[in-house]
């Protein structure tokens, strides 16, 4: 057996990716194959699953894909050109500064249960002791408070500007690295061939000298903005959200798997969140990968 | 007191229309006329919903309000006689109440114990009397301290709920209705209208020290000036005066539940309502200064305006009119009596048989029976064939029994935009469900074709020497490849414009192509636009005003930014900027058409895809118009910044001195023109 020590050293990794990745894929690709009440053992009814999420399911068709596609369509590019910005701006101050900012910065991402509690739900509280309630009426913009996590209008508002609060996350700092990594002597001659400005600096030498982590925080991106979906719920304090206010597709998998133990066609939705989720992932590689 | 025989003599004739007579006589012609909001909620004339047929005269003297109890007796506040005069439905006086006690009675109501309610204004006072005319009660300015230290105690007018609590509007309120329980107590206020602070305000209150604040004037809320009470005890108030929401209809909490909509009209409606009531139907009606009569279905949509006040004074006495409308009934027949306080008389108005169908098809709609008011409301189309409340509830009747392309037209027809959002999304909901399991059998298939074909290579030769020979045909042809150029100014602008510039991109044949291309689309966007997100009245559009507001922007722009550029140290040379417009509409020629189509199968649901796509097509034209001035004249971005302002500066006064030779001339012309007519006329 010549080649037995690379698959030796292989191991490891295929083993946690095959327990922790591969096999819950597949196991819930088969599930969503099935009616499956976590009780009775899975019955399998072929495509009707999805035929049902397609044509019967009117809450996924009416207010989960609108409601996430506005969401995506929000928190994924402008949480994106907000890292970036946030990273680019960092990365021109002195070097302890910038550590202590970073760390700030990035802190939301990891504290957003805590900080929920604390901030948001106190800003957002919907009697007039709320801060942002009160502070409308003070002005005199509003006469009566306005229940900001119960309401439909408000609902998703909130949670996109809760989102992008917490969104500078793991690809904010690969992108800050990426930028702290250009060697400066690729501004210096480019200065010398004329560029003029910093927005020249940033389209002609920042972004395409830091393609990989461009694309690693697109990929976290679009992944977190499709995972999130605790957010709706977490604000509101129900699953469904309001009137099916800021029901996104996370919300409507735990709703038919662990509400009303449909797992079988839960699997089926989370097989396409993940398909939608790949197919973005491929737009990301295509607009930022290496193309050679 | 004496009733004069004309009063009788009418009320028989008219006891004999209401009991007797065929519904389809119509024996006089209407003094006045009677106007609907049509599909654009702009007033248009439509069949007179309600006929003058009677008068009552009763030695009134500035009568200030009317109330008709539950068997049909008319109670009215004779204010300058300072008493409360009853009469049955026949005309017959009753009986005169609270001679010797009243002052100067403004309000009265009547509880269904018959006991008469009088809001007293000369006195200050509430009284109560019984069946008999017995005072039995006064109720004067509530001494709870709630009530607060400065608070006036005005009563104008009154309702009673049937817990027999008091409602009763006070004059300079600004808290609203003053509520007082059975006993006199003061409850509370209720239904109070709402103040709203300028922007003026806002910015003071955010700046503002505390000292200064308070020298500032309050701004208090308008107080309400008159009420009624329907059968479920819910309290309408009108109000004059205020920005919005001048009719209410008040919820137990004291807040509106009615949505106004905005009236396109000349006429001041709510906006001076004097009174209102409410009918057992539920519909709203309101009297304003003006002598109109507004009817409202329960849900606060305008249904008809009628009636008037002549200018003059010989008209002010044509039956039908009225000169000082001091208050508006509705008994359980659907008659309206309106009180006129300069001619001391009662005139009353029967419904037409075109307003009982209405009332009857609302009443249905109400009741859940869809399919017999969709009958009524067909026939109410037979007297008005636009009349927009019955396209509506015919749709929404549709939608409730589930014919969604039958909803979607009437819904067209009524304008109603998110209703036929909705079914739409039914229909096209069921054509997904009838179509989209062979519509992804499809493309999986041929997605799976394209796979195996290309694994063979036979697709990727056969692509490769087809495009190659798409190519070679472009690039013989000047003229295509200068228009498909057009392309690489979405993807790589700076470079493209450099080309344009430096190595003869682009001719001035391509731009004219674009020009006309960027104008047919914008014709085919305004006519092929999805209904829902079309918000041009395609009624009245005509080719030369697009033509203008297409090509007068754009040939300004590009002749002022060549004339502001010329003097500024711009390269650019007039065929570049030219040329370089069209291109920078690139993104609109692209992107146009498939907008047009999306928003043909977008409902509202999806709307925001629809909007956000054409933002930033708008978008991207702003920053290749900006790309085009920096490069094609070699700017810094500061300089482009003012060169787009001093070429927009340029086109106004270019616009300014156009008008201004467009008025001499006309002068001009004009009197050129009396010269020839003079002498025409004199030699």
């Amino acid at each position: 057996m010549k080649h037995r020590n690379p698959y030796l050293f292989l191991s490891p990794y295929f083993m946690l990716f095959g327990i922790f990745i591969v096999i819950p894929v597949v196991a819930a690709t088969v599930l969503s194959f099935t009616y499956f009440d976590a009780v009775r053992p899975p019955r399998f009814v072929g495509f009707k699953n999805y035929v049902d999420l397609l044509t019967d399911d009117e809450v996924f068709m009416q207010y989960v894909i609108p409601n996430t596609i506005k969401y995506a369509i929000f928190v994924g590019p402008l949480g994106y050109m907000l890292s970036f910005l946030l990273a680019w701006m960092l990365a021109q101050i002195p070097k302890v500064p910038r550590t202590v900012l970073a760390l700030i910065i990035y802190s939301p991402s990891m504290t957003s249960g805590v900080a929920m509690a604390v901030v948001w739900s106190i800003i957002f509280s919907g009697d007039q002791t709320g801060y942002l309630n009160s502070l409308l009426m003070n002005l005199g913009i509003i006469n009566y408070p306005i229940q900001w996590l119960q309401s439909p209008d408000f609902l998703m508002p909130v949670m996109i500007i809760v989102t992008l609060w917490g969104s500078m996350g793991v690809g904010f700092l690969a992108m800050l690295a990426g930028i702290l990594n250009i060697d400066p002597s690729l501004y210096e001659a480019a200065y010398i061939d004329g560029i003029g400005n910093r927005l020249q600096e940033i389209m002609y030498i920042t972004i395409p000298s830091m393609k990989p982590q461009m694309l690693f925080g697109a990929v976290m991106a679009v992944v977190n903005t499709f995972q999130s979906g605790a957010i709706g719920v977490q604000l509101s304090g129900a699953n469904p959200t309001p009137q099916y206010a800021g029901q996104l597709i996370v919300n409507h998998i735990e709703d038919y798997g662990f509400l009303r133990y449909d797992m079988g066609y839960a699997a089926a939705v989370s097989v396409v969140l993940l398909l939608t989720v790949y197919l973005l992932s491929r737009l990301a590689w295509v607009l930022f990968g290496e193309n050679d | 007191m004496r009733m004069i025989r004309r009063c009788v003599l009418y009320l028989v004739i008219m006891l004999l229309i209401t009991f007797f007579a065929i519904p389809q006589v119509v024996f006089a012609d209407t003094p006045y006329k009677a106007w609907t909001p049509n599909y654009k909620n702009k007033l248009v004339p439509t069949v007179v919903p309600y006929e003058p047929v009677g008068v009552i005269e009763g030695g009134f003297q500035s009568p200030e309000d009317l109330y008709i109890a539950q068997n049909g007796d008319i109670y009215i506040a004779d204010s300058g006689n300072a008493r409360i005069v009853a009469f049955d439905k026949d005309g017959n006086l009753i009986k005169e109440i609270g001679e010797g006690v009243l002052n100067r009675p403004t309000g009265v109501f009547v509880d269904d114990n018959k006991f008469v309610y009088v809001a007293d204004y000369g006195n200050e006072k509430v009284y109560i009397f019984d069946d008999v005319g017995r005072l039995i009660n006064a109720f004067g300015r509530p001494n709870s301290p709630l009530y607060g230290k400065r608070s006036q105690f005005k009563p104008r007018k009154l309702v009673v709920d049937k817990r027999y609590n008091i409602y009763i509007v006070s004059e300079g309120s600004t808290e609203g209705l003053v509520q007082l329980n059975v006993a006199g107590e003061f409850v509370g206020f209720y239904g109070v209208n709402e103040s709203e602070a300028s922007l003026k305000r806002i910015l003071q209150g955010l700046l503002y020290t505390e000292a200064q604040l308070n020298q500032l004037f309050k701004i208090l809320p308008p107080s309400p000036n008159n009420i009624d009470i329907d059968d479920d005890a819910i309290i309408y108030t009108v109000t004059r005066g205020a920005d919005k929401d001048n009719l209410k209809k008040l919820n137990i909490a004291g807040q509106n539940m009615l949505k106004t909509v905005e009236i396109d009209s000349d006429m001041s409606l709510a906006s001076n309502a004097v009174d209102v009531t409410v009918s057992k139907y539920g519909n709203i009606y309101v009297v304003n200064e003006d002598g109109y009569i507004m009817e409202y279905d329960s849900y606060g949509n305008l249904m008809f305006v009628f009636g008037g006040k002549s200018n003059n004074e010989d008209s002010a006495q044509r039956f039908g009119f009225l000169s000082d409308p001091k208050a508006i009934e509705i008994d359980n027949n659907d008659m309206l009596y309106l009180l006129d306080g300069t001619n001391n008389i009662v005139l009353l108005y029967r419904p037409t048989e075109f307003a009982q169908n209405v009332h009857q098809a609302l009443y249905m709609y109400r009741q859940g029976l869809y399919v017999e008011s969709q009958q009524l409301w067909h026939n109410v189309l037979k007297w008005n064939s636009n009349f927009t409340i019955a396209h509506d509830s015919i749709a929404k009747a549709y939608y409730k029994e589930q014919k969604y392309k039958e909803a979607m037209a009437e819904f067209r027809l009524a304008n109603n935009k998110s209703g036929y959002s909705e079914a739409f999304w039914e229909v096209r909901q069921d054509f997904l469900s009838n179509w989209l399991s062979l519509i992804l059998g499809v493309l999986l298939s041929v997605t799976v074709l394209i796979a195996i074909l290309k694994r063979i290579n036979m697709v990727n030769d056969a692509a490769r020497s087809f495009s190659k020979r798409v190519m070679e045909r472009i690039n013989k042809s000047k003229l295509l490849s200068d228009l498909l150029f057009a392309f690489n100014f979405v993807s790589h602008p700076i470079d493209a414009y450099y080309s344009l510039r430096w190595e003869n991109k682009g001719s001035i044949l391509s731009g004219a192509i674009l020009y006309i291309v960027f104008f047919v689309e914008y014709v085919l966007s305004i006519f092929l636009t999805g209904y829902l997100f079309n918000n041009n009245d395609l009624l009245n559009i005509s080719l030369t005003s697009v033509l203008v507001t297409v090509f007068v922007p754009i040939i300004l722009w590009f002749n002022s930014n060549y004339l502001v550029s010329a003097i500024n140290e711009g390269e650019g040379r007039y065929r570049d900027i030219y040329i370089g417009t069209a291109y920078a509409l690139a993104p609109y020629i692209i992107f146009t058409i498939p907008l047009i189509l999306l928003s043909n199968v977008l409902t509202y649901n999806e709307a925001f895809v629809y909007d956000l796509c054409f933002y930033l097509m708008i978008l991207w034209c702003a920053i290749l118009f900006f790309i085009m001035v920096s490069v094609v004249h070699d700017y810094s971005f500061g300089q482009t910044i003012g060169n787009i302002l001093l070429t927009i500066f340029a086109m106004l006064i270019i616009i300014f001195i156009v008008f201004v030779l467009y008025l001499i001339f006309n002068q001009l012309y004009q009197f050129i023109y009396s010269i020839i007519q003079e002498v025409m006329v004199r030699v």
